[in-house]
């Protein structure tokens, strides 16, 4: 008998906790799912057995010609899981997406010619003047989907990954 | 039509040589069109998006902007535009043509310098005084309207993926043998620096930014060459009319039958000579009618020597090969309709 205004108080206290998640997840700047964007170069270098390298190193500067490594970092920051998850990063601006380069465990990668519709790169046709229809170059891809099949779990981290070329 | 020694010293026709080197001009100038790049200073930024739901609301959450920016980059190349030009031994004057493009993604100040004294080859020619022209008149050749280059005065000054023109000029020594080379290079460098390519040149870009150099390493050299050979080429061009009533009149509907007969002379050899002839205007070229000494060649510009082409002016070209005086006479055959 003793024991149970604890255990009323242990439902109580989950109860307001699964309304302060919905909140959350319902307020525009403070969501569930932190996300970062990296820009990096590989760098070739001798490390310490003589031995030649690449590392990554920030995207200070780039020319023409120089490829970029894109890496984009979600966190799950709730203690609830989040479903539906889906990245997107538009190919910026001044370049091109490298062919295969995407990456992401667990996620299935699709892209975009427009922005808007996303497909997996055999689903993707270009209608060319002519009127005839070939499947789209990967540097037609105007956008870069990760999609992941399951949950994110609380304090889970996700790492995505892809390459593009300054023009 | 024009008859070409490739763009030999021996022809004396300025029109048709103007008309051979712009079609190697444009010939070579889709080469350029990779070089655009994005311009020194431009930012590049990419901002990430993650759609979710959370117990069934959905949510959207985007990242932080991350700028990367364009540093400038200093490239140049240097593209010959003389195909081997044939030369008679103590010729004077002789022209070898190059393109120098600013592959760089931002306007940049080159100086030139050429030299004739390179390995590899079987004479020096001689540097004229001056030795570097710009082709000011765009004819391809030396002219009096192109300015000479004086290093420190006038050096060019090329936006990004912009060209100029650039002329060497040599006299060719007395009695040298026939079929002797003799090399001419052009070079340029990049006035903000020249090194390995990668060389980060800290604020030395346009408004203070980084400079890095390309892959030519801000510099780039370029050889033409002279063949010494005294053979002159002559064409005779004749025409036959057929019109439909098989007479002789140059009505609409007759067929006009033209033939050219190059013929080397002299001594030496004549590199890669071609003859180009225009379809003249108010007629229309007879698909598959053409001929070199009595063989039918294909309208395609394919693996034998002869080729119809519609643009920019309707015209033929057939390849003759390395004519020499033995080799005797080449006679070309096509017909076109009057429309």
């Amino acid at each position: 008998m003793s024991n149970r205004p604890i255990l009323l108080k242990a439902a109580l206290i989950a109860a307001t906790f699964g309304t302060a998640a919905g909140a959350l997840a319902q307020t525009p700047d403070r969501g569930c799912i932190e996300l970062k964007t990296v820009a990096e170069i590989q760098e070739a270098y001798v490390d310490a057995r003589g031995n030649e390298a690449t590392r990554l190193v920030p995207a200070a500067k780039v020319v023409p010609g120089d490829e970029v490594v894109w890496t984009i970092v979600a966190n799950n920051v709730c203690t609830t899981a989040a479903g539906d998850v889906a990245i997107t990063n538009p190919v910026p601006q001044h370049m091109r997406y490298v062919g295969s380069s995407a990456f992401g465990p667990g996620a299935s990668i699709v892209f975009s010619l427009d922005g808007n519709t996303f497909a997996a790169p055999e689903s993707l046709v270009v209608a060319e003047a002519d009127g005839t229809r070939r499947p789209a170059r990967a540097d037609e891809y105007s956008a870069i989907r990760w999609v992941l099949p399951r949950p994110m779990g609380p304090s889970e981290q996700l790492v995505v990954r892809y390459r593009a070329t300054v023009l | 039509m024009l008859v070409e020694q490739t763009p030999s010293s021996r022809l004396r026709d300025a029109l048709q040589r103007v008309a051979f080197v712009t079609l190697a001009c444009c010939a070579a100038s889709p080469a350029a069109v990779h070089a655009l790049g994005t311009a020194a200073g431009t930012n590049i930024t990419s901002t990430a998006t993650v759609d979710y739901s959370v117990g069934g609301t959905p949510a959207s959450t985007m990242s932080n902007t991350t700028t990367v920016a364009v540093a400038e980059l200093i490239n140049v190349a240097i593209a010959l535009q003389s195909p081997t030009v044939s030369v008679a031994s103590g010729a004077s004057n002789e022209a070898l043509l190059f393109l120098v493009t600013n592959t760089g993604n931002s306007g940049e100040t080159f100086t030139l310098a050429g030299d004739s004294v390179l390995v590899g080859d079987d004479f020096d020619p001689t540097p004229a005084a001056p030795f570097i022209y710009f082709d000011t008149d765009a004819s391809g050749d030396l002219s009096p309207g192109d300015t000479p280059y004086i290093a420190g005065g006038n050096d060019p000054v090329l936006a990004a993926d912009a060209s100029v023109a650039v002329i060497l000029v040599n006299d060719i020594p007395s009695s040298l043998p026939d079929g002797d080379f003799g090399r001419s290079e052009l070079s340029a460098a990049a006035g903000t620096g020249v090194g390995a390519p990668g060389t980060v040149l800290a604020g030395l870009g346009t408004g203070g930014i980084d400079a890095v150099l390309g892959t030519s390493g801000g510099e780039a050299a370029v050889f033409g060459e002279y063949f010494v050979g005294d053979v002159q080429l002559s064409a005779v061009k004749s025409q036959a009319v057929l019109d439909p009533f098989g007479g002789t009149q140059p009505i609409p509907g007759a067929a006009i039958t033209y033939q050219i007969v190059v013929t080397p002379t002299g001594t030496g050899t004549a590199l890669g000579a071609a003859l180009r002839d225009a379809i003249p205007a108010s007629t229309t070229y007879v698909a598959g009618s053409l001929s070199l000494n009595g063989s039918p060649l294909t309208d395609g510009a394919d693996a034998d020597a002869g080729s119809f082409t519609a643009i920019p002016l309707p015209g033929v070209t057939v390849a003759l090969g390395d004519l020499t005086a033995v080799a005797g006479p080449q006679t070309i055959v096509f017909r076109v309709t009057i429309n």
